[in-house]
């Protein structure tokens, strides 16, 4: 639903009182969530396993995104539309023209600065650290505007000692992200009605099908429909989870031809002890 | 002047003999030991009060400025008024004296008759007087009068008057509330109560039981008034005489009527313009022998200079963030709303200001004023409205005050609804400001110590990037001036200076980036703003 768009001061202390821009985790509340924009049909709501809820994101680039920081197995946490509230902590180092961007200047409502996502990620130390990210199309980075306030937002997070960076959408591996896109929902079986004793028997002979086999993968899902005695799409289903649930490693980077064989999609199997087999070796 | 401490607390002048100018004042201990009579200049001074206020208190946080607006309550701005009452309470003070010196002959022998009330003194040459002060609510008149009677004692002690004993308590006025039933035991007994809280007596106890009936009172009161030396009578809200029961207000008035005749003693009334009815009716009768001091009737303020006066000493007192000057539409504004009273007016300019603060526009502007006053002036707008069309019967009915606090409270439990994060948002705007007013103070200083503009902008700039919790001006100038001072190539460290605190700037790479010709997504990059976390670009 969209709704009315002005930012007044009534609206800012509801905000507020809802408690956005706090918590981690299901607890988390975006700045903006997707009715609270007028739509222009490319907001998204989808469900994060990362932060546990629903995230709204408002752009394509920012579900794309979205889909890459979902992969990527050192995050731990996302927060989307993440606004910068406590802007006394960097007041000291604005200059004027910065000054002004943190008001309205006739009705004095504090604009919000959104950085999109705010990450918590695990280093390799196994020490929590998080990085901050905003999107931004090339286009827009050439306005005086959109550099201000990016520049409050730099300030902001280097006062927090969290890295900031600029994401445009040159820097989304579109594949990549589209290949994450399908695979995902793939996790969430029980909407397609299968249960999870089932799938780890399905993906335990989906395995064995896959290492030992040079075939195209279309019609290694087929015979497995027709050995299994299951409906039509099962096998392309347990492929996807197999990818999503991180059992078999493909290159993410490529397009998943279903025409490929295990080799080209450079398969490899991920045992339950974690140690990686060659799909083409064994 | 020596201050005693009576035993229940209050505090007592010992009285001090001054030589009198005018010469019927002399011989008279209750005269001689007033203060010297002052010339309107003095009396000026001693009224006026204006609350202390620094324009630094306007970058104060808003819930703190709340409380600063209280100060305006005391705001005292002495009018022609003014000096007129207190000049004419002045003398009525000491002419009532006159007559009541406590060493001539005539007055010991009443003194000590049995009956202070006696009929047959009543011819005696009477020096007492009256006064009505009748007002609008709102006018000033209870807090004028507070002030001016303030400007003498109120308990003298004296105990040896050129020699001979006179050990004896003086009480200059003494005020009291009619009772709001009108009637007369009401009053006996707020007599015995108000003297008992002075002077830490015990009549109320020894008089004031319910056998007693008023006819026996006030005897007692007459005498005990003489006794006290008392100088001044002054009765306050008059007009809740009208409210008596039928009699009521007469028989008061008579008693008044009786105190001035019998006693001596001078009767100041005050009330609203309602109590004219009673004053007019029932103490016509007292007033026709009376060679009265005359009426006050204080009306609004007349827009005139008056109330230019009286606006302009109060407009210094804003503290929003950003103050304006009085215009002559704000004025006319104000005037419209508050029809001159001053009271209102007062009331008006804090609560415009609380909301200016509350909203967070932090300027008074005529609008704003208008909003305010509709909204918080309901109660008296009939009345208001009246005045500005000239009705007088609205008029005279009491103008209900609207309720200050109450709406202070709002206005700040507003401010506190806001959560701890906009509480901090505002700290950061008043920090801001104050840095901004710091950075400037500190440029401006370090000119005078003979840097060039530029070089002290980047010393400063440098001092509180350094300490970025720097917030006294003087440990900033320093800090910034050892700087300078710890390098000798002026034009290098400026140059140096600037490149550091813009580090990182994006704004910077932007523009160098311009001067490179390439784009703004190219610069960025370069610069390492852009990340490419994920990898491979497909």
């Amino acid at each position: 639903m969209a709704t009315n768009s002005t930012w007044t001061e009534a609206k800012f202390k509801r905000f507020l009182s809802e408690k956005r821009g706090q918590g981690k985790h299901e607890q988390y509340h975006p700045w903006l969530t997707v009715s609270d924009i007028p739509s222009r049909g490319r907001s998204t709501r989808i469900f994060s396993h990362k932060a546990n809820r629903i995230v709204h994101l408002l752009t394509d680039t920012q579900l794309r995104y979205f889909y890459l920081l979902e992969w990527n197995e050192s995050i731990t946490d996302i927060n989307e539309q993440f606004p910068l509230l406590e802007m006394e902590l960097i007041v000291d180092q604005l200059d004027e023209s910065l000054l002004k961007r943190l008001k309205n200047s006739k009705t004095n409502v504090p604009h919000i600065m959104l950085t999109t996502f705010l990450v918590t990620a695990i280093n390799e130390q196994g020490q929590e650290y998080q990085f901050a990210r905003t999107l931004k199309d090339a286009a827009e980075l050439e306005k005086k505007a959109t550099i201000e306030r990016l520049e409050l937002q730099r300030v902001y997070w280097n006062s927090r000692k969290i890295n900031f960076g600029i994401v445009t959408p040159h820097e989304i591996p579109i594949q990549k992200s589209k290949n994450i896109e399908w695979v995902l929902p793939a996790l969430n079986i029980q909407y397609f009605g299968v249960s999870e004793r089932e799938m780890s028997q399905y993906a335990e002979w989906m395995s064995q099908l896959i290492t030992n086999t040079d075939e195209q993968i279309q019609s290694i899902l087929h015979s497995f429909d027709r050995e299994m005695k299951v409906e039509v799409g099962t096998g392309l289903l347990v492929f996807r989870y197999l990818i999503a649930s991180r059992r078999i490693n493909i290159n993410m980077n490529k397009e998943i031809n279903l025409k490929f064989s295990p080799e080209e999609l450079e398969v490899q199997i991920i045992d339950r002890g974690g140690e990686t087999k060659d799909a083409s070796n064994s | 002047m020596e201050i005693v401490k009576l035993p229940n607390g209050t505090e007592a002048v010992v009285a001090e003999y001054r030589e009198q100018i005018i010469k019927d004042y002399a011989g008279n201990p209750y005269i001689e030991c007033l203060p010297d009579v002052m010339s309107p200049q003095q009396v000026i001074e001693q009224l006026a009060y204006y609350p202390p206020f620094d324009p630094n208190e306007r970058l104060l946080e808003s819930y703190m400025r709340v409380h600063l607006l209280q100060r305006l309550n005391q705001f005292f701005q002495p009018l022609e008024e003014h000096l007129r009452l207190e000049s004419t309470i002045s003398t009525m003070l000491r002419n009532g004296y006159l007559d009541r010196n406590p060493f001539s002959s005539s007055y010991i022998r009443r003194l000590t008759s049995e009956d202070g009330a006696s009929g047959s003194l009543t011819y005696q040459s009477s020096s007492a007087k009256s006064l009505t002060l009748v007002g609008i609510s709102g006018s000033g008149k209870t807090s004028s009068l507070a002030k001016i009677l303030s400007l003498t004692p109120q308990v003298i002690v004296h105990s040896k008057y050129r020699g001979k004993d006179f050990p004896r308590y003086q009480v200059s006025h003494l005020r009291i509330e009619a009772p709001y039933d009108g009637s007369l035991k009401a009053l006996c007994l707020q007599f015995f109560m108000t003297i008992d809280a002075l002077l830490g007596t015990n009549y109320m106890e020894k008089h004031g039981n319910g056998r007693k009936s008023t006819n026996v009172m006030i005897p007692i009161i007459s005498k005990l008034l003489l006794n006290l030396g008392l100088g001044l009578l002054c009765i306050d809200e008059v007009q809740h005489l009208s409210m008596a029961r039928s009699g009521g207000g007469s028989a008061v008035l008579n008693f008044f009527t009786t105190l001035i005749n019998t006693a001596n003693i001078p009767i100041i009334l005050v009330g609203t313009p309602k109590s004219l009815n009673v004053l007019q009716s029932e103490f016509r009768q007292a007033r026709r022998g009376l060679n009265g001091h005359g009426n006050f009737f204080w009306d609004r303020l007349k827009k005139d200079a008056t109330w230019e006066l009286f606006i302009h000493g109060l407009w210094k007192y804003q503290w929003v963030r950003n103050s304006v000057e009085l215009t002559d539409e704000i004025s006319s504004i104000f005037y419209e709303e508050t029809q001159g009273i001053p009271d209102i007016a007062v009331k008006l300019f804090m609560m415009t200001q609380a909301r200016a603060i509350s909203s967070g526009n932090e300027t008074i502007t005529g609008s704003l004023i208008r909003k305010v006053a509709k909204d918080q002036l309901k109660l008296i707008r009939p009345m208001i409205d009246a005045l500005k069309s000239g009705r007088k019967s609205l008029v005279y009915q009491d103008i209900m005050m609207p309720d200050m606090m109450e709406f202070i409270h709002k206005e700040q439990s507003q401010i506190q609804v806001k959560s701890y994060i906009q509480e901090a948002q505002k700290r950061s705007e008043s920090r801001g400001q104050q840095i901004k007013y710091l950075k400037e103070e500190a440029i401006v200083r370090l000119q005078l110590l003979g840097l060039t503009e530029k070089l002290a902008g980047g010393l400063v700039y440098e001092a509180m990037a350094n300490q970025p919790s720097i917030s006294d001006l003087n440990e900033l100038v320093q800090v910034a001036y050892q700087l300078s001072l710890s390098d000798p190539n002026e034009k290098e460290s400026v140059k140096k200076r600037l490149r550091i605190n813009n580090e990182g700037d994006l704004r910077v790479i932007v523009a160098e980036g311009k001067e490179m010709n390439i784009s703004v997504y190219e610069a960025l990059k370069q610069a390492g703003m852009i990340r490419n976390d994920f990898g491979n670009v497909g």
